[in-house]
């Protein structure tokens, strides 16, 4: 088996890959995908265009119908027995009113590493306490979930996929219903992570803000429209193509308003 | 003085025979099984499949008497049959899960009546329909307390797994854990309490064993292990009070006892702190008088 560490082809390797649902939807249809190791992938497109399905996908929680998918060369299954993934789905589907404290669903990021008889070690008491001051909940940690926020909901849920410190981070929509104060961290820290060496791939609606924070862009509406690094690949045509022609010409106006902002620098 | 003093010492009558404090302490067992289990099973909302199981178990138990194999053994057996079962033909067409379970177990209860009026009549089977604590046979006790002592041992240690796994089964999957073993775990332990529910209160009564602890608790707790205790605590409660008054007057020892849960749950949701009608009502009208004070400023 691949060393995590030493592996060097693509970290998430989607080939061909087609999803359709029990009742016959089409989710996706034959997506190829090759994201490299320390890169941010935005993964964009119009509502139903199968952002969710890939990502899904992707965690092995729907079944490919053709094609396969592979996690720095292993199956997701492999993968995810070591460890390797992270996961924030786009709405929680938890039961909010279940006894347990903000502090134990971040420690929930951890339940894979710990001993069998699941007790947490330093390390993870220190992983999780990190995760939520880098999130700053740490002074929410002993509320039960349910007297949360919404946007401080969100943030618990980052925490626990920060605190599991995988090599792999799906983030599905994570800045609706967060304020602006909140994106930025969030944007700030998926950038530390890719520095660490993270791959992450982000499903978001904020196209504005694509070319600040990301390297590589995939556009998709059912088919992949469009896939590479965001300097060449988000243009005008492809927008076009993914979003029609309205929405690309306010996308790209509104840009170029914000690249003034010296705040970004594609590495 | 002396009066008081005899009379307590009537209450107190049963625990000085050996059969009533028997019949307690395996009161005490099944409801501390039962209780921890209820615990997840209404986090989980598996309300439905508790009440299933403990109807799937009746075929399963008459077999097994006829078999002569281990009663716990053939109630598993059956009552997984019919679980997985129903899951199975779940998963192959579109009617609504509980409406399937409800097929099913029906479907497994009747198959027992069926089994019972076929097999020589004995009053074993009254024992399964009706429950009685006061007359459990020796082997069956033997069976009992190795399935508590198993049952109460995998949940604490495995409670973290099915702590996330009631919680967020996604995420379990997502850090490696087997979800599919873990549904199996629950199921097996749920099964496992439904069985030693029915020597205590019978077919009928074991979904509230199963139950009212749980969601008892639920409206005293914040943290899981503290609503396990809870429950615990709720239930000893209610077999040590159904086992006394049934002693004095002559009622079923398994309705007293789960009469006497609804009533402590019925306190609960009146009276919890926090999430209680009662303080709740209380804290809006405080609220709100505050406001019409600071407005009438
Ligand atoms: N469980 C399901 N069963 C059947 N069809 C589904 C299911 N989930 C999604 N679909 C279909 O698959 C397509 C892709 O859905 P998906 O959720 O991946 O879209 P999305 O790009 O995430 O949209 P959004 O931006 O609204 O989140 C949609 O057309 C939808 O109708
Ligand atoms: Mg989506």
């Amino acid at each position: 088996m691949s060393n995590p560490h030493s592996y060097d082809g693509p970290v998430i390797d989607v080939s061909r890959t087609s999803v359709r649902y029990p009742d016959g939807h089409l989710g996706i249809q034959d997506i190829s995908l090759a994201l490299p190791r320390a890169s941010i992938c935005a993964l964009i497109g119009p509502n139903g265009s199968g952002k969710s399905t890939l990502c899904r996908t992707i965690l092995g929680f729907t079944r490919p119908t053709s094609g396969r998918v592979q996690l720095l060369g292993m199956t997701v299954r492999h993968a995810q027995k070591q460890n390797l993934v992270a996961y924030v789905p786009q709405a929680e589907e938890v039961d909010w009113q279940f006894p347990v404290s903000v502090r134990d669903v971040v420690m929930m990021g951890r339940q894979g590493q710990m001993n069998w008889l699941r007790i947490p070690s330093a390390t993870d008491r220190r992983c999780v306490e990190e995760a939520m001051a880098r999130m700053e909940i740490t002074d929410l940690a002993q509320r039960q979930i349910g007297m949360l926020s919404g946007g401080q909901k969100k943030r618990v849920f980052l925490a626990r996929a920060l605190a599991q410190g995988s090599r792999i981070l799906v983030l599905d929509e994570p800045f609706t219903g967060v304020d602006a104060h909140t994106e930025q961290g969030i944007m700030a820290l998926i950038r530390g992570l890719r520095d660490e060496g993270v791959t992450v791939l982000i499903v978001t609606h904020a196209l504005s803000n694509v070319p600040q924070y990301c390297d590589h862009v995939a556009m998709v509406s059912r088919r992949l429209i469009a896939f590479g690094p965001v300097s060449t690949t988000f243009n005008q045509s492809h927008l076009t193509a993914t979003f029609g022609d309205v929405m690309a010409e306010t996308v790209l106006s509104a840009v170029h308003a914000d690249t003034s902002v010296p705040s970004w620098s594609l590495s | 003085m002396s009066s008081l003093s005899e009379t307590l010492a009537l209450f107190f009558l049963p625990l000085t025979l050996d059969f009533m404090r028997q019949a307690l302490w395996m009161g005490l067992l099944v409801g501390t099984v039962c209780a921890v289990l209820s615990c997840l099973i209404v986090l989980k909302g598996w309300s439905l499949v508790g009440d299933a199981a403990s109807h799937a178990v009746v075929p399963g138990i008459v077999l097994a008497w006829l078999a002569g194999i281990p009663m716990v053994i053939g109630a598993l057996g059956s009552a997984l049959c019919c679980l997985l079962g129903a899951g199975m033909i779940e998963r192959h067409c579109r009617i609504r899960p509980d409406a399937v379970l409800g097929i099913a177990f029906t479907g497994f209860l009747a198959l027992g009546m069926v089994l019972v009026a076929m097999v020589p009549s004995d009053v074993h089977f009254m024992h399964i329909l009706l429950g009685n604590l006061l007359g459990i046979e020796a082997s069956t006790r033997y069976q009992l307390i190795v399935t508590g002592i198993v049952v109460l041992s995998v949940v604490a240690l495995k409670f973290s797994d099915l702590r996330l796994y009631c919680f967020d089964p996604q995420h379990a999957q997502v850090v490696g854990l087997d979800t599919q073993r873990l549904q199996l775990l629950l199921t097996v332990l749920l099964t496992l309490a439904t069985v030693m529910a029915l020597q205590a209160v019978g077919v009928v009564l074991v979904v509230a064993m199963l139950v009212t602890p749980g969601c008892t608790a639920f409206l005293l707790t914040r943290r899981l292990a503290a609503m396990m205790m809870v429950a615990s605590a709720s239930t000893w409660l209610s077999v040590f009070a159904g086992v006394m008054v049934s002693f004095h007057v002559d009622v079923e020892t398994g309705g007293v006892i789960v009469l006497i849960q609804a009533f402590l749950f019925l306190l609960a949701f009146l009276l919890a702190p926090g999430r209680g009608v009662v303080f709740q009502k209380r804290r809006l009208w405080h609220a709100i008088r505050a406001d019409r004070a600071a407005a009438r400023e």
